[in-house]
């Protein structure tokens, strides 16, 4: 049974719909440009009782898988840019394409030796052969700096990235907190804001570090970190925090419970910038150092070889040219014996493998010394004493029980590579004084036996794997180096196009466009001009009813 | 597809961005000239630049190596010349004077004399020295002369009396009135004493007066006794030993360099062989050739003179093979330097290829992305314009 208040009803209703809907339209038009926006649709709905329009929902246009590919994408992308920037930056560091650095040095040294062998006894000639040896060492000095620079500046960016990780997770508690407590109070388009803004913040989150999310069903959102770690939970955030490492000093990340239990992660973090920052700090830059240790050392060994079989001006046997070689022991992390190493020192230089080595305990009073690069065992079955020194290749290495008898299964690794480029120098005694070159096998001034066969090193095929030269060792690390910024710069580029993709699928739903919004504004518009001529029309008609009374 | 503002926004910036880089790839290209500016525009190809740059380096040394050793050749090569040239003049003068009946006692006199100088030129050849102290002909004890001239050693007798005077200095002053005979110099006051000729058994002087650190001169020879600690007495006696010229003071090394790769090449040549003939087959003694030529003039002796002149040959022939060896180094080297030169070039063109860039295709690719920027520029200013409330009035 219709009436005029009716039909009143129904076109104030309308007039109300289309209002809100224009204020809709316009709220969208008003963020076409707002990063992670998604627009909202009036859902109209005729009522059933056919007395006019109601809005029921207003429909945020949002898809959450495309949400989930979006934060793998990204989370793969902050790791390929942070390592392609830091590969960069690295590959600026060393690189020798401008003609300084260590290649060109090395080969400066190897022209001194020649000069010295055509005049074995000249000052200048000495003079000079001391000097380039200084530039060289200084080389590789500086090459170890930098690296090392980069792994505590790698340090700091990790400092300031958990940092912003906790400032994301608080920020997303407190977003959830206005969520749930605001259920029901909250008009749509606030809860559909909300929604927005916690999406942009996850991934913000995700470029960071690997991240997953739930919706909890009272309006809050649950967000994991690095494979199923708790970081906000309803209105509360949890925190990830850095501490100092162990042994190297260099920082480690920790997950804190709620109830304060620590969880070491470091080692689950391989994506996200985080990621990508660990992979340079704890891999590509060590393994280039460990390059660039072994071609020093094994570049300190020869020359130092050669001059200890020549003899100087004064007569005497010729020392170490270059000093650096050490012994470099680390305990392995899973250790779970007492016994630490308490001394170790190169005992016979010429015995010197410049290879990895293992003492590996077999059971606490039992160990077996292994030559891990060639994979062969050097001796087996050794009775363990504490204290008493270990001597193999010109090593001697000393175990004690400083806090307990080593337990089966202990491995202590063993080189003499490690940190030679930070400390390779030339010799005290050459320093001193440059009658201690020994370019002679006798003292004579004019014997250059010696120094013929120190230049003749340059080509000799004397580098690690004893497949090449000194020079075209190092100039392999270099072309790694390069190939590996061109991989990481060619992945970091496929993957800023995925993400460009994936972008363009959400805007594609969620996007706003003006064109389409300005369409609505004028159907939305021209319905609320028929509504308000509906109303007027009732007017009339209340009008034309009260004319009928006298 | 929904075209979106901010997707229309975020693909122009993404294109626009790709076209600068690209640009400012090929800008760089033109502007350096240089194909590779870091490693990582060609890691393989830097390798190889780096490996070249090396071999250019030692390139360069050996160059260096191979002018010096050239130098020396030469220089062995024109002092071998002089000698040859000197004892071929030493064999004229024994010619001239072995004849009994032609030569005379004044004319082997004079001869004498010019051998004794012919002598002391060889010695000044076997000590040539190159870049100041560097003594060619000595070894590895380049440092001091080969050969040593003429000289004394005096020594008190066992059997003087304790206290005495002592020998202060000895010298030969005049090659010419040398003997290289023995002597003593026999005290028979504390102010008066005698020589005596050992070799020749005779005494030269007699009756000498003695001054304390004044010099005593006898053929050639000057001898300087001091009072110290005290003054002689008579019955002292003091041995004076004579070593003729000619004593080896190097020794055996053999200076090789480096000329090439792998090349050790020999560039000295030892005073023992070439003078002494050590280690050569039927070698001769030269020093000891001449200096026993200027004892046969002294002593009149046709028969030995006639004796030394087949000698005199070897000597010849010895020094003139020693000559020829140089001359063979020189046109070793000579090889070798057209090899590294030859290594330089292609080097240098290797060297070209791998770093530089070809200029007129960086400068076409630079102009062909220049026209693709301005082109990304020009569709993004279309795209950005109409908007559909330009059209609702």
């Amino acid at each position: 049974m219709s009436s005029i208040s009716a039909i009143l009803n129904t076109a104030r209703q309308s007039f109300l719909a289309e209002q809100t809907a224009l204020q809709i339209t316009a709220h969208n038009i008003a963020n076409a440009n707002t990063e992670g926006y998604s627009r909202q649709r009036p859902m109209f709905e005729a009522s059933p009782f056919g007395d006019g329009v109601s809005i029921q929902t207003i429909e945020r246009l949002h898809d959450q898988f495309l949400d989930r590919q979006m934060r793998e994408e990204l989370g793969a992308q902050g790791r390929l840019t942070q390592m392609a920037q830091s590969l960069r930056r690295i590959e600026s560091l060393v690189d020798e394409t401008e003609g300084q650095g260590v290649g060109l040095r090395l080969q400066e040294l190897f022209s001194a030796f020649q000069d010295l062998a055509a005049r074995p006894s000249g000052v200048a000639e000495r003079e000079t052969v001391r000097a380039k040896a200084n530039v060289l060492a200084s080389a590789l000095n500086d090459n170890h700096r930098r690296l090392v620079g980069v792994q505590s500046d790698a340090d700091r960016q990790i400092g300031e990235m958990v940092a912003t990780i906790n400032t994301l997770g608080e920020q997303i508690a407190q977003l959830n907190r206005q969520a749930q407590s605001g259920a029901g109070l909250l008009d749509e388009t606030s809860a559909n804001q909300i929604q927005d803004q916690r999406n942009m913040l996850v991934e913000k989150l995700s470029s960071l570090i690997q991240t997953e999310t739930f919706e909890d069903g009272r309006g809050g959102l649950t967000v994991m970190v690095a494979g199923g770690l708790v970081l906000v939970q309803s209105d509360t955030a949890n925190r990830l925090e850095v501490v100092p490492g162990d042994s190297n000093g260099e920082l480690e990340i920790d997950y804190v419970f709620a109830d304060g239990v620590r969880q070491r992660i470091t080692d689950r973090l391989r994506t996200g910038e985080l990621g990508g920052i660990l992979e340079i700090r704890d891999h590509v830059v060590p393994d280039l150092r460990k390059r660039l240790d072994q071609f020093t050392a094994a570049l300190i060994h020869e020359i130092n070889q050669i001059h200890r079989s020549g003899v100087d001006l004064t007569g005497a046997a010729g020392g170490d040219f270059f000093d650096g070689l050490s012994v470099y022991t680390a305990a392995q992390a899973g250790n779970s014996g007492g016994a630490a190493v308490t001394a170790s020192s190169i005992v016979d230089p010429d015995q010197l493998t410049l290879k990895e080595y293992e003492i590996r305990f077999t059971d606490p009073s039992t160990y077996d010394v292994v030559n891990v690069t060639d994979g062969t065992v050097v001796s087996s079955g050794n009775a363990y004493v504490s204290g008493t020194p270990i001597v193999f290749d010109g090593i001697s290495v000393e175990i004690s029980d400083v806090g307990g008898s080593p337990a089966a299964g202990d491995v202590f690794a063993v080189n003499t590579f490690s940190w030679a480029s930070a400390g390779i120098s030339v010799a005290g005694s050459i320093v001193n004084s440059i009658e201690a070159i020994a370019a002679g096998l006798s003292a004579e001034a004019g014997d250059n036996r010696n120094a013929l066969e120190l230049a003749a090193l340059g080509s000799s095929l004397v580098a690690p794997g004893g497949r090449s030269t000194l020079g075209e060792y190092y100039s392999s690390i270099l072309t790694d180096l390069g190939i590996q910024v061109n991989q990481v710069s060619a992945g970091e580029d496929r993957q800023n196009m995925l993400v460009d993709q994936t972008r363009n699928l959400i805007l594609n739903l969620s996007g706003v466009s003006i064109d389409e919004e300005s369409a609505n504004l004028i159907r939305f518009q021209r319905a609320f001009d028929a509504s308000a001529r509906v109303i007027s029309l009732v007017d009339e008609m209340y009008q034309t009813i009260l004319d009928i009374l006298p | 597809m929904r075209v979106t503002n901010l997707s229309t926004h975020y693909n122009i910036t993404n294109q626009i961005r790709r076209g600068a880089e690209q640009l400012f790839e090929a800008q760089e290209k033109a502007a350096t000239q240089r194909r590779i500016n870091r490693m990582s525009d060609d890691p393989i190809g830097a390798g190889q630049l780096f490996s070249v740059r090396a071999a250019l380096e030692q390139n360069a040394q050996f160059q260096r190596n191979l002018d010096y050793a050239t130098g020396l050749a030469e220089t062995y090569d024109s002092t071998l010349g002089e000698v040859v040239d000197s004892l071929s003049r030493a064999k004229e003068l024994l010619l001239s004077q072995a004849n009994d009946i032609s030569a005379s006692p004044q004319t082997r006199e004079a001869a004498r004399v010019e051998m004794v100088s012919l002598l002391q030129e060889v010695l000044t050849a076997s000590n040539t020295a190159r870049l100041g102290a560097k003594f060619i002909f000595a070894g590895f004890r380049d440092d001091a002369p080969a050969f040593r001239g003429a000289y004394t050693t005096t020594t008190a007798d066992p059997g003087n009396a304790p206290g005495g005077a002592a020998v202060a200095d000895e010298t030969v002053f005049d090659a010419v009135h040398f003997t290289g005979d023995d002597y003593r110099i026999e005290f028979t006051g504390a102010a008066t004493f005698d020589i005596f000729d050992v070799t020749q058994g005779r005494y030269i002087s007699t009756g000498n007066a003695y001054v304390s650190a004044q010099p005593i001169r006898f053929d050639g020879i000057a001898i300087t006794l001091s009072d110290s600690p005290g003054a002689p007495q008579a019955g002292d006696v003091f041995h004076v030993a004579s070593t003729e010229a000619g004593e080896y003071l190097g020794d055996s090394g053999e200076q090789k360099l480096e000329l090439e790769q792998g090349n050790r090449v020999t560039v000295n040549m030892t005073g023992e062989a070439v003078f002494q003939g050590v280690g050569v087959a039927g070698g001769t003694n030269i020093f000891d050739l001449l200096n026993r030529a200027v004892r046969a003039l002294r002593e009149n002796d046709g028969a030995e003179i006639q004796s030394l002149i087949d000698e005199v040959d070897s000597a010849v022939q010895q020094t003139a093979n020693f000559q020829a060896v140089a001359g063979t180094r020189q046109n070793q080297i000579k090889a070798i330097g057209t090899r590294l030169t030859d290594l330089q070039t292609s080097l240098e063109t290797l060297q070209s290829d791998l770093r530089d860039v070809d200029m007129a295709e960086a400068l076409t690719t630079l102009s062909q992305r220049e026209v693709a920027y301005e082109a990304s520029l020009g569709a993004a200013s279309r795209v950005i314009m109409p908007t559909l409330l330009d059209f609702l009035r």
